[in-house]
């Protein structure tokens, strides 16, 4: 055995003193010595070449470089002498580094990369708390009145909105003239909006088109920049092209086109509010020079909005009182975009898979410690005999150490392509705001950064202890073979219990995620939800006023009518389309009195009731009686009728539902709870409007049609479309979906939850059965002269098996018990899951164990005995 | 042959940095270059002068080249690079002021 090996030659050092050694053999000669006598004379002068060597080698960097890569390659054959061990530890580190590489690399786009600007950390919004939450949108007279005020940054707005464009529905951003200026973005084509393209009401009808729009639809034409768009309408001339990748401040939520701010009455037809400093709908924003304090400057813009809106709000005479308190109690404050991009919910989520990937790194560094320990304590006898004859301690760690670090190395590239894979997978399943919008993944050498140095440090510091262990040994003990097997046996027993707790609460909290799931995808929400296909059109944008709107409904109501029974089975329309974000409410006055705000209202079209599947309490439904002219009705759902009138019957009642429009509605029926929305939500206070009687008819209408079967789908989809076709050949259809298509999106975080916890938690309790597999099977081998012993002398496969597993089964039991203690102080307790995860982590244990204690009772006693 | 003295410890570093100043050379001809130009009196073997070149070397005050001598054949040369220049005339100076002072000390 060769344990030292030769010190391999260094070519250029020996010819640096062959040159030398020759030189002086010259110059002898030339002092006229023979030949032979000068090559005696400058050897004699020379001196040995071996000490000069040495001392070259000690103590330089390029010697201590040549050593570390010697170590690496004796750390590289050791690991190919393993295939085995190395193959483990290398799947586990994958599996660790690479699910906190795919997070990474989402966190980084989605947090470092989702302003695609110049400067994305000096821009901030003008954010408003209010008493019901709060939000973005404040008015465009209190944005002029700052235009021009450098204290507060270069202020600027963009509002977004739907537009049909050439008869497709895009998201459209009205922006304020200095929109790019600020935003420092250079025209790609063209030129970009200026503040002197923004300045008369509806005096500029151009339009800037982003780069994805000019090449999907106007095929990089270059002559396109001077053409005219037909948008809501008119035509607006595009005057420039955005550079690629420019779609608005959120990459998540890309606009295709940008308009002047003035043209707002243009692309929001049916509402204007541009002079009205009382309607909240424009975001502002804007960009704070570097050394900006934004909170004190929030102070002075709070004071600064309070002193605008005061007048107006003493002036106004609609708005009742509450309205006005509530005005009143806003404070607006400066919040950086940045924190502003992401929903609240997807960073909550964001923020739990963090800790969820940061403990399955903990878990394949703690089955790297536990190999590696393990691999010690094989190799005993190897590194007792070379302290023994003299290498220092430090050496061997060192040695070790080499090892950990190509395993981190190739662990590191392994969780790098795993990553890479399962990153835009992820990212696929994310929720994002805005729809077709989508999160692009790319590694960039920041995410490298990022895989190397956990890789690196994983290794170091969870090959370190090992190494420090393996090194601490009684030589004497060691070398003979006998004792000291156990140095290290305990830290790995206390390892697999880590790991068993980690993974049996990550398996719980999975558990949870996805039973949570399940509940919400089946809860009861009080109508029928199989079948449903939903589609939605948007007249106002093509200038379809109030009666004219209802006109439409109208025509569109019958025409379904006469398809019942051939595509689809019913048919109905109303403002709310069921599961989604988006629904109304209303106020809801009795005698004068306000009794709150109705959190859902919904107009509706007759056929409502039967096609969602809503069943008739008391009263009746909406009838041909109840058109525009007629007495005005409404129905409420069960929960209304037991809140608003607590001690009496609903039916009869009347209630006001918006003091901008006075008069009363009568309720003439009650109906069954729902969960229209959103079923995490439960909100089943409901008022149910016919659409022609409500005095401000619905912009936007989603039309609902139930099939017989799924089969059916398609059919009744072209019918639809050929129905709304034949209304206005120019309406855009949009967000055509089922609603098993609308609660995938609605629920996209829960699922994502449920998906990524129950991967990571397989993959958890996968790598703590590794561990506990690779320590018993090393186990068995160490003990297989005992065994053997044993076996010679009749033991039964009890009497063996049970002193190997007693331990670990002891270890695992501690585990687990640990595991379901920081889940019970967690407030987590669920009696079906934790059980569930134990029962889990105690079969997946057996499976792990069973293998090596199946090998040991196989022992061969002749071949044990004879020794290694 | 003149009478030889052993380097003073810790010179030798300085005496190279000297003489690369004039020009690169390689170790034989830094030797011989030292025995000319302090006239005899110091001699450095090569089990010294290597590593010291190479510690040089390491330190980023030389670098080294394989180039043809003019007998044709392939020697490694050393020569100075900017920061060994700032380093030669920092160690100059203190040469200066030890020397004198050491003089004035014996001298006494």
């Amino acid at each position: 055995m060769s344990l030292f090996r030769r010190r391999p030659r260094d070519p250029e050092l020996d010819a640096e003193l062959r040159y030398h050694l020759d030189q002086l053999v010259a110059q002898y000669e030339r002092e006229g010595l023979s030949t032979e006598e000068a090559r005696r004379q400058a050897s004699l002068d020379f001196g040995g070449v071996e000490p000069t060597k040495e001392a070259l080698r000690d103590g330089r960097w390029l010697e201590a470089f040549r050593r570390a890569a010697r170590d690496l390659c004796y750390g590289a054959r050791q690991l190919a002498a393993a295939p085995g061990f190395t193959a483990v530890a290398v799947l586990s580190l994958a599996l660790g580094i690479g699910a906190n590489t795919a997070l990474f690399s989402i966190l980084n786009t989605a947090l470092l990369r989702l302003i695609p600007v110049e400067r994305p950390n000096e821009l901030y919004w003008f954010r408003v708390d209010t008493s019901d939450g709060g939000g973005y949108r404040l008015n465009y007279p209190f944005f002029a009145s700052l235009a021009h005020d450098a204290r507060f940054g270069q202020v600027f707005c963009a509002y977004s909105t739907n537009a049909s464009v050439s008869n497709e529905r895009l998201e459209v951003d009205l922006v304020s003239g200095n929109y790019f200026d600020v935003l420092g973005v250079r025209p790609w084509r063209g030129r970009l909006l200026r503040p002197d393209d923004d300045r008369v009401r509806l005096g500029h009808p151009v339009v800037v088109v982003t780069h994805a729009y000019w090449r999907e639809r106007l095929h990089e034409d270059p002559a396109a920049v001077g053409r005219s768009l037909r948008i809501n309408g008119g035509l607006y001339t595009i005057i420039g092209v955005t550079p690629p990748g420019f779609a608005g401040t959120e990459a998540a939520f890309p606009r295709q086109m940008f308009v002047p701010l003035h043209m707002k009455p243009a692309i929001t037809p049916g509402w204007d509010g541009l002079d009205k400093p009382l309607v909240s709908w424009l975001p502002i924003l804007t960009r704070l020079p570097p050394g900006t304090d934004p909170r004190a400057l929030s102070h002075e813009l709070h004071a600064r909005y309070h002193a605008f809106q005061k007048p107006h709000l003493d002036a106004d005479q609609k708005l009742v009182l509450a309205q006005k308190e509530y005005f009143r109690h806003w404070r607006v404050r400066l919040e950086p975009l940045r924190e502003a991009v992401l929903a609240e919910d997807v960073q909550r989520h964001l923020r739990t898979l963090v800790w969820v990937v940061l403990a399955l790194l903990l878990l394949a560094c703690a089955n790297l410690a536990g190999l590696l320990l393990a691999r010690g304590q094989d190799r005993q006898r190897e590194i007792a005999t070379r302290l023994a004859v003299g290498a220092s301690r430090a050496r061997i760690v060192t040695q070790l150490l080499m090892e950990s670090l190509l395993l981190g190395l190739l662990g590191g590239a392994a969780g790098l392509l795993f990553g890479a894979w399962c990153a835009p997978a992820i990212a696929a399943w994310f929720p994002l705001a805005g729809e077709g919008s989508r999160l692009d993944v790319k590694l960039d050498p920041l995410v490298f950064a990022f895989t190397l140095t956990v890789s690196l440090l994983a290794c170091v510091v969870f090959g370190l202890w090992p190494a420090l262990v393996s090194t601490r040994l009684d030589l004497v003990a060691a070398i003979k073979g006998v004792g000291g097997w156990r140095a290290g046996g305990r830290q790995r027993q206390w390892l697999l219990a880590a790991q068993v707790a980690i993974a049996v609460v990550l398996l719980a909290v999975a558990g949870r995620f996805a039973q949570r799931l399940q509940t919400l995808i089946h809860t009861d929400v009080g109508f029928t939800r199989e079948r449903l296909l939903i589609a939605e059109i948007e007249p106002v944008l093509l200038n379809y006023d109030g009666p004219a709107r209802i006109a439409l409904y109208q025509k569109l109501e019958a025409k379904l009518r006469e398809r019942v029974g051939r595509e689809f089975v019913a048919a109905t329309v109303s403002n709310v389309s069921p599961i989604s974000r988006f629904n109304w409410s209303t106020l809801f006055y009795v005698n004068g009195e306000p009794r709150g705000v109705i959190p859902r209202a919904n107009q509706v079209g007759l056929d409502y009731l039967p096609t969602l599947g809503i069943r008739l309490k008391r009263g009746r439904w909406f009838d041909e009686r109840d058109r525009a002219g007629s007495p005005r009705v409404a129905v409420i759902s069960e929960t209304t009728a037991r809140e608003a009138f607590p001690n009496g019957d609903a039916l009869g009642q009347r209630f006001m539902a918006d003091p901008r429009s006075p008069g009363t509605f009568e309720i003439v029926g009650i109906v069954s709870d729902v969960e229209l929305n959103d079923p995490r939500r439960p909100e089943r206070e409901m008022v149910y409007f016919a659409y022609p009687q409500w005095p401000f008819p619905a912009q936007d209408i989603a039309i609902q049609v139930r099939v017989a079967t799924p089969a059916a789908a398609p059919a009744a989809l072209a019918a639809v479309r050929g129905i709304v076709a034949g209304l206005d050949p120019n309406l855009p259809l949009f967000n055509v979906r089922t609603i098993e298509q609308a609660l995938d999106t609605l629920l996209a975080a829960e699922r994502l939850a449920a998906l990524l916890g129950g991967f990571f938690a397989f993959a958890a309790a996968l790598l703590s059965a590794i561990g506990l597999y690779g320590m018993l099977a090393r186990d068995v081998s160490a003990r297989r002269k005992e065994i053997g012993v044993k076996l010679a002398l009749g033991a039964t496969a009890r009497w063996i098996l049970w002193p190997l597993l007693r331990e670990s089964l002891g270890f695992t039991l501690a585990g687990l018990g640990a595991g379901v203690a920081v889940l019970a102080a967690a407030g987590f307790w669920d009696s079906r899951m934790i059980p569930a995860a134990i029962t889990l982590m105690l079969a997946t244990t057996a499976l792990a164990a069973s293998l090596p204690g199946f090998r040991a009772t196989r022992v061969d006693p002749a071949a044990a005995l004879r020794g290694d | 042959m003149a009478s030889q003295d052993e380097l003073i410890p810790g010179t030798l570093e300085v005496l190279t940095l000297g003489i690369l100043s004039h020009g690169a050379l390689h170790g034989w001809g830094i030797a011989q270059k030292l025995k000319l130009l302090s006239r005899e009196i110091l001699q450095v073997n090569q089990g010294s002068l290597y590593p010291a070149l190479h510690k040089l070397e390491a330190a980023g005050w030389v670098k080294a080249e394989w180039k043809a001598t003019p007998e044709g054949r392939q020697a490694k040369f050393y020569a100075l690079t900017a920061t060994g220049r700032k380093r030669l005339a920092g160690e100059k100076a203190r040469w200066a002021r030890l020397s004198t002072a050491m003089s004035w000390v014996l001298d006494a």
